[in-house]
């Protein structure tokens, strides 16, 4: 059967509740959390197996993670603009690329990046920056934290490498391209030893043309 | 005497409408209606003039004050309607419209659709929601998003789920080689 098959299928069998089913659906609160991913990872799992299976609260979930992306898109650059000043005032004391790793590595970066607030701080690279540098991925330890899986991003959101480690930092495999002048996001999901996860905000960059 | 231009009217749509418009794009891949975000933005508007009072004031509103204030407001608009038993937002699903193509026994694809939804019910808790996300039309990217997952990862767990789902499908006898064939 196709997916295409099991979609339609699928499709037609979900309900739609009148009024007096409603108290089974979770609170908009609930739906809330799932779409800004706040609370336990099981909850929310929970909450979207009930939202996929309810029109109605497909809908309501479809308005509310419409806001939270849209809002995502908009704070982006805002949340950037920082971190390209501070890339000025690391070349300004020509300290170069070693300084601002060095600064990266030492510094506290939780006002230059001002995602989500417990989740992974991201370092470098943003912004433009030469070939060496845009091979080098480093981000802030997050206590707890047994591991990293690392995601970069095509400016259409296709996927060019993703990864697992348990450093802070992840260099790029030869076999990746990446070309001049395109911009590029990447993000980190940290995995805890409580089985939660935390995630970064969402960094750009583009590899300056030569 | 001519009354003076109005600040507030621009000021709130040069901070609103930006947004808007993102959301709506959003929306639309997914069937939310205009109608629906009209009456949202509506409120966001009223809200912001209400609490910001001057146009300077809502010209300098940052993005996550204008998010917060629409998160708020969509949340009272659903306990609104769920308190007034109205229909919900717009149904996204296609159902009751959807009906069984020409040629189709509209009794047996009932029975079929019920199958799957029995069959998906059946599946690992760890790759339920991710099927159920594909299923409802969300592309792959959209699911790792917005469950905070990598590609890889979220694809494993739907390829594994899909693939559960059509053995459990074959236990029952629908699918490729079953008696029942779709």
């Amino acid at each position: 059967m196709t997916d295409e098959r099991l979609r339609a299928l699928y499709q037609r069998s979900l309900r739609i509740p009148g009024g007096e089913d409603r108290p089974a659906c979770p609170p908009p609160e609930r739906l809330v959390a799932l779409v800004a991913r706040q609370g336990p990872e099981t909850e929310r799992l929970a909450t979207l197996d009930h939202v996929m299976t309810c029109a109605a609260c497909r809908s309501e979930f479809e308005l509310l993670r419409s806001l939270e992306t849209a809002a995502s898109h908009t704070r982006r650059p805002a949340a950037l603009a920082p971190l390209a000043l501070a890339a000025s005032l690391v070349l300004a004391v020509g300290g170069g690329v070693l300084l601002w790793r060095a600064f990266g590595a030492g510094g506290d970066s939780r006002d230059v990046y001002r995602g989500a607030p417990a989740g992974v701080a991201l370092v470098h690279p943003a912004g433009a920056v030469g070939v060496v540098d845009s091979r080098v991925f480093t981000w802030r330890a997050l206590p707890k934290a047994r591991g990293y899986a690392f995601e970069l991003l095509a400016a259409d959101g296709t996927p060019v490498f993703s990864g697992e480690t348990a450093d802070t930092s992840l260099t790029l495999p030869a076999s990746v391209h990446l070309r001049p002048g395109e911009p590029y996001r990447w993000w980190v999901r940290a995995e805890l030893e409580s089985g939660l996860e935390e995630r970064s905000p969402t960094a750009e960059f583009r590899l300056r043309e030569r | 005497m001519e009354p003076g231009p109005d600040p507030v009217s621009p000021a709130l749509e040069r901070v609103v409408a930006r947004y808007a418009e993102q959301v709506r794009r959003i929306g639309r891949r997914h069937g939310l209606s205009d109608a629906d975000l009209d009456e949202l933005f509506q409120e966001v508007r009223l809200r912001l003039w209400r609490a910001r009072g001057t146009g300077e004031m809502i010209a300098a509103s940052p993005a996550s004050y204008v998010y917060r204030t629409a998160m708020s407001a969509a949340v009272d608009l659903i306990r609104r309607r769920r308190a007034r038993r109205e229909d919900s937002l717009e149904d996204l699903t296609g159902n009751p419209v959807a009906q069984p193509a020409a040629g189709e026994d509209p009794v047996e694809e009932a029975d079929l659709a019920a199958a799957v939804a029995r069959a998906v019910d059946a599946l690992a808790p760890a790759r339920r929601p991710v099927v159920r996300m594909y299923l409802a039309g969300y592309r792959l990217e959209e699911i790792a998003g917005h469950l905070g997952w990598t590609s890889g990862k979220t694809r494993n767990l739907l390829y594994r789920g899909l693939a559960d789902l059509r053995g459990l499908l074959l236990e029952r006898g629908i699918g490729p080689g079953a008696e029942t064939q779709l």
